[in-house]
């Protein structure tokens, strides 16, 4: 079993707190600067010491609060991928990966540090100094350095690692893996858990695309990247027509019924703003589309994000925006099926 | 009538001997400190630093021998190098400190194959600003007690500005 249970204040406004066991695959700590993912992460290595908890690694005790058990880093049997290489300057990489293997004996050392760069191809590059490589071979070489110790788990600390890069280290590590990330993009893609993390604690875990379709908190609901999120009073509740009405400050929508609730309660309603769907004004009247005056308009490499007085964000493609025709006074339609009611 | 070049024999001495004895010794404290809070050791470096010139100069006149002179010298040159190495160390990026602990390095063995290659330099322009001061100091001790010849004078300040020109070099390599 690995499991990590710790808390550790940092300051009078901050103090991280983690309780939460690691499965056998990739698990992705997501959310943003600032939120203690790399504080955690340097805690399970142990370059960060908690003021209280425990972690476990494979049951063999990393760190204990009460039994003052605090092992060093080089005895937890973490592999640890920094947010920047951190390879040292004035080394090469073959000697900056036989640095990190410098507890074997030297025959050992050279046997694992040639192992290392065959297997993440840095043959050409293993004589020049980090300076000298470009920053896919630096990549390469401390996630290289990290696995060079046979490491039982794998620390990576938001380091720009993508899904085809995960998957060399899935050849070569099959243990888990922690990894810490602003963007949930690549822990959809790899990741078996998602863990949403802010102010220092975990918000909400699960399957990363449960976690991102069905935010429980508010809080999730942002750190999932729903950008649309207002507060409103429920109206209506009929269960024989399967819907409710929650009414905000200027509009109404109706979402699917909502058990459990009775009218006047308060609950938040989230919805992606590429869900959104603004239309010309004049388009025949459909459900949940209610009017909006365009503030602004920001043009992006791949699209257009909308703002509405609301405040209500969309995000469509050029040729959408282009069908539009420039009118300020448009419509939104907010889709039942992409809107999500959060207690 | 042949020119009295003691002065600057023994000025080259206790000059050599301070800027030696303090590359020997400040770093590794320096290091240390680099990763600690102590005000009280910040604040008597601070104040050691700050003793006038002429103090030093006085105590390190010849009448005392030239190992006194060493050792008043480097009352003044150790709290200098100390915060100079100390600001480098202290610039030297976590990651790598943090790398080096992984792989099982220990506080010293980080300073010996980590921090010094890396910022060593300092250490070294500090040194080079020790031994140009000290020069000059000793210049200032040996006219106080009138045992100082004109081409001795000469000699002690050009080789004080060598000493200087030296710590602008060894700085602008340290920062590069």
């Amino acid at each position: 079993m690995t499991s990590i249970r710790i808390k550790k204040r940092v300051s009078a406004a901050f103090a991280l707190e983690a309780d939460f066991s690691l499965g056998p695959g990739i698990t992705a700590l997501i959310g943003p600067a600032g939120a203690g993912k790399t504080l955690l992460l340097e805690i399970v290595a142990g370059l960060a010491t908690p003021d209280e908890g425990r972690i476990l690694l494979n049951d063999a005790i990393l760190f204990d609060g009460q039994a003052r058990v605090d092992l060093a880093p080089v005895r937890r049997g973490c592999g640890y991928v920094s947010q920047t290489d951190s390879l040292f300057p004035h080394r090469n990489l073959r000697q900056n990966l036989e640095f990190a293997a410098r507890r074997f004996p030297r025959l050992e050392r050279h046997r694992r540090a040639a192992e290392a760069i065959e297997r993440f191809a840095l043959a050409e590059a293993a004589g020049m100094r980090p300076a000298d490589t470009g920053p896919a071979e630096r990549l390469r070489c401390s996630i290289a350095r990290a696995l060079i110790g046979s490491p039982e788990l794998l620390l990576a600390d938001d380091a720009g690692i993508d899904g085809a890069l995960f998957g060399l280290i899935r050849t070569h590590f099959h243990g888990p893996i922690l990894i810490a990330a602003r963007d949930p993009d690549v822990a959809c893609e790899v990741a078996a858990e998602m863990a949403l993390v802010d102010g220092g604690r975990i918000v909400q875990r699960g399957v990363p695309r449960q976690v991102l379709d069905q935010p429980a908190t508010v809080e999730a609901a942002r750190l999932a990247g729903y950008e649309n999120l207002w507060q409103g009073t429920i109206a209506r509740l009929d269960r024989a027509a399967n819907l409710s009405r929650v009414e905000f400050d200027g509009f109404a929508l109706t979402v699917p019924y909502l058990p459990g609730h009775l009218r006047g309660d308060r609950v938040w309603v989230a919805i992606r703003a590429a869900a959104v769907h603004p239309r010309r004004a004049d388009a025949p009247p459909a459900p949940n589309v209610v009017p909006a005056e365009l503030v602004r308009a920001a043009e992006r490499a791949q699209s257009v994000r909308l703002e509405f007085a609301g405040p209500i964000v969309a995000e469509l493609s050029l040729g959408q925006f282009a069908a539009l025709g420039g009118q300020k006074n448009l419509s939104v339609e907010f889709p039942a099926e992409s809107l999500r009611v959060i207690p | 009538m042949t020119a009295d070049w003691s002065p600057l024999w023994l000025s080259l001495r206790v000059a050599l001997m301070v800027s030696a004895l303090v590359l020997l010794v400040a770093p590794w404290p320096a290091w240390w400190l680099s990763r600690r809070n102590w005000p009280a050791v910040t604040l008597l470096a601070h104040f050691l630093s700050m003793v006038p010139a002429v103090v030093v100069a006085s105590l390190a006149a010849p009448v005392f021998g030239w190992p006194v002179a060493v050792a008043a010298g480097l009352v003044r040159a150790i709290p200098y190098t100390l915060a100079t190495c100390r600001a480098a160390f202290q610039s030297l990026d976590p990651g790598l400190v943090k790398a080096a602990r992984m792989a099982g390095a220990s506080d010293w063995h980080v300073f010996r194959t980590v921090a010094l290659p890396l910022d060593g330099g300092a250490a070294l322009a500090a040194a080079a600003e020790v031994f140009a001061e000290t020069m000059l100091e000793m210049a200032v001790a040996l006219w106080v007690i009138g045992r100082l010849s004109v081409a001795s004078a000469g000699a002690i300040v050009l080789t004080g500005l060598a000493g200087s020109a030296l710590w602008l070099w060894l700085r602008r390599e340290a920062v590069r």
